[in-house]
């Protein structure tokens, strides 16, 4: 599943959070310009923080491996996983990550 | 290059989430050569070609439909596929193109106006590269108020804005570089209008197709007669748009000013209205723009459409489910405050700016959001008013009327193509089952009064045969079915590959 956390329905979410570029040449391109689709995953963190799992992403990249960065997360808290925090006491806290990549930079110039 | 690595069935859904889907494939495609490179110029458009070409037929051989996505942007479902999904967005070159490559009669002073853009190339990119970026700065001739689509995605879908003395996004494109899994790719330009000659076409590989009647087809066809891989798009010189104070018009005196449109005024660039059907005293607030000279040095607008506050508060993705409940409400009432809203947020008001830096809405992840958009002649609209408002109050709609004025289409299944020019009626509604039960009432309505309409391919809740047939007529949907016909080359595999949900259940299959 490649949801981020809320599409799924009403009472899907607890909490969500959206982190994005803006602005651009000119400050003509406000709000965010993704040049791929989402991509999510449930990350977990255990002991208050203690033991955190990362999360590496390989696939904000063009075929040849060139990194094009990432454009917008998503970071949200479906109902259940505030269950879990609350019930284990912050032993155990799971969230959701969705993320989308940037647009490669634009080529241009004179067909010749 | 195709990317392979990341296979497998996948969850998908367009950004307003109003459609969800289970999708084959996902696949990004993009500028690298098979060697690493990542390579411009005619390369680019010769290799994109090609691999656009190659993943339609590794879908042929996995016996997949395919379909590519743009940016998602569409509010209706044609951009739902459960076939392989291409993701286009990486490819977002632009190119001039040398005066040796175009057609002898294509006029050399228009020359430097246009441009080969990719298909995957977002409209604020295009607006950057054209007013900002290239040593010749110019604008596109016709805009929607959002940036977010992609030019194939905004063009293939009839995006329509508001320029009432040009058109919609789909008129600005005059040459149209597709992928059909059939080898070969094909340039498709109007017999009536050659722009780009035998050279260019070698250049980037592809088989010339001059004919006006596949070219009209082709260029609103939102994903079935291919992959749209580049397109040709004539711009202008570089422009600001005056858009003076919004006004107050009475809808008695509003019927009257657009009974009188067929004679717009020639400088008028942009004219819209908007009205609040529950209104007790309905007066609509009126916003239009002339196009005027280029004047270096004034400041950006600021963008409109944004609703974040300064501390970076905003709407949450569901609270439109939560309005959605809300419904012991006066429809009135949340209309009157969407009314209010728009004036504030979103009608250009006192500012001058070119077109990339006016139109910028990309407000997305109003999750649950939809809009239902009508076209119909100018002529009609006074009468368009007033059903619209009947038919709002009769299905409890709380939602403000949104209207556009654009000079007519020359593509077959344009939905902007009333004569003299096609008023878009847009209503914006949370999706739930109010939104096909509006649509359906309204085409009762409009039927009974004898008024000829065309629905958004965008926006929309599915239409039917019955209606595709009183929408366009039956030469038309031939004449589009048989250029579809045309593009494949009578392959009824590739046919059945491109054809969307959408576009069966409408009965163009």
């Amino acid at each position: 599943m490649d949801q981020p956390v809320g599409q799924a329905g009403l009472l899907s979410a607890a909490a969500t959070y959206h982190i994005y570029q803006d602005g651009g040449i000119g400050d003509s391109q406000p709000q965010n310009m993704p040049g791929t689709e989402w991509k999510s995953k449930n990350l977990n963190s255990f002991v208050w923080g203690l033991i955190r799992q990362d999360l590496p992403i390989t696939n904000c990249r063009l075929a040849n491996g060139q990194r094009i960065g990432i454009e917008e997360i998503r970071v949200g808290r479906s109902k259940l996983q505030v269950l879990v925090t609350f019930l284990t006491l912050g032993l155990w806290a799971p969230t959701r990550i969705s993320w989308r990549c940037c647009r490669p930079p634009s080529l241009s110039g004179t067909l010749d | 290059m195709i990317h392979w690595d990341d296979r497998g069935a996948k969850s998908w859904n367009g950004v307003h989430v109003t459609h969800k889907t289970r999708v084959a494939e996902l696949i990004d495609v993009d500028n690298v050569e098979p060697g690493g490179t990542l390579v411009g110029g005619f390369d680019m458009f010769r290799n994109a070609g090609r691999y656009l070409d190659e993943v339609i037929g590794k879908a042929r051989d996995a016996g997949a439909r395919i379909l590519a996505i743009g940016s998602g942007w569409a509010l209706s479902d044609i951009n739902i596929t459960d076939g392989w999904l291409i993701n286009t967005k990486l490819l977002n070159g632009c190119y001039d193109i040398a005066d040796k490559y175009f057609e002898a009669g294509y006029p050399a002073a228009d020359r430097p106006c246009v441009v080969l853009a990719q298909g995957g190339m977002q409209i604020a990119e295009l607006n950057a590269y054209l007013e900002l970026i290239s040593k010749v700065p110019r604008s596109i001739k016709a805009a929607g108020i959002g940036n977010g689509q992609t030019v194939a995605g905004a063009v293939s879908g009839n995006t329509h804005g508001s320029q009432i003395n040009f058109g919609a996004m789909p008129d600005f494109v005059v040459g149209l570089h597709i992928a059909t899994g059939r080898g070969r790719t094909l340039w498709i330009e109007r017999a009536s209008k050659p722009v780009l000659n035998q050279d260019f076409c070698d250049k980037i590989e592809a088989d010339l197709i001059r004919d006006d009647a596949v070219f009209n087809a082709a260029v609103v066809s939102f994903g079935t007669f291919g992959i749209i891989a580049a397109l040709a798009v004539e711009t202008a010189p570089i422009f600001h748009l005056d858009f003076p104070a919004i006004s107050d018009i009475p809808h008695d005196d509003l019927k009257t000013k657009l009974s009188g449109f067929a004679a717009a005024d020639p400088d008028l660039y942009h004219y819209e209205f908007i009205f609040d059907p529950h209104a007790r005293n309905p007066v609509a607030m009126e916003g239009a723009a002339k196009r005027v000279p280029f004047q270096p040095n004034t400041p950006t607008p600021v963008p409109r459409w944004i609703v974040r506050d300064r501390n970076g508060y905003a709407p949450g993705i569901n609270i439109l489910r939560v309005v959605g409940l809300l419904r012991f409400l006066p429809p009135r009432i949340p209309t009157r405050f969407q009314f209010k809203q728009y004036r504030r947020l979103a009608l250009l008001n006192k500012v001058r700016g070119t077109p990339g830096q006016l139109y910028t809405s990309s407000i997305y992840y109003l999750e649950g959001y939809t809009e239902s958009a009508f076209g119909v002649s100018v002529k009609d609209a006074p009468k368009m008013i007033d059903i619209s408002s009947a038919v709002a109050r009769e299905v409890r709609l709380p939602s403000i009327g949104q209207v556009r004025l654009v000079h007519r289409s020359r593509a077959t299944l344009g939905f902007t193509q009333h004569e003299p020019k096609t008023a878009v009626f847009e209503f914006g509604m949370i999706n739930d089952e109010r939104f096909p039960e509006f649509e359906r009432r309204m085409d009762a309505a409009l039927r009974a009064e004898g008024i000829r309409y065309t629905l958004h391919w965008s926006k929309n809740s599915g239409i039917s045969p019955a209606q595709l047939d009183y929408m366009y007529g039956a030469a038309k949907i031939a004449s589009w079915k048989a250029a579809r016909h045309t593009v494949f080359g009578g392959d009824a595999t590739l046919m059945k590959m491109f054809e969307s949900d959408a576009m069966v259940r409408a009965g163009l299959a």
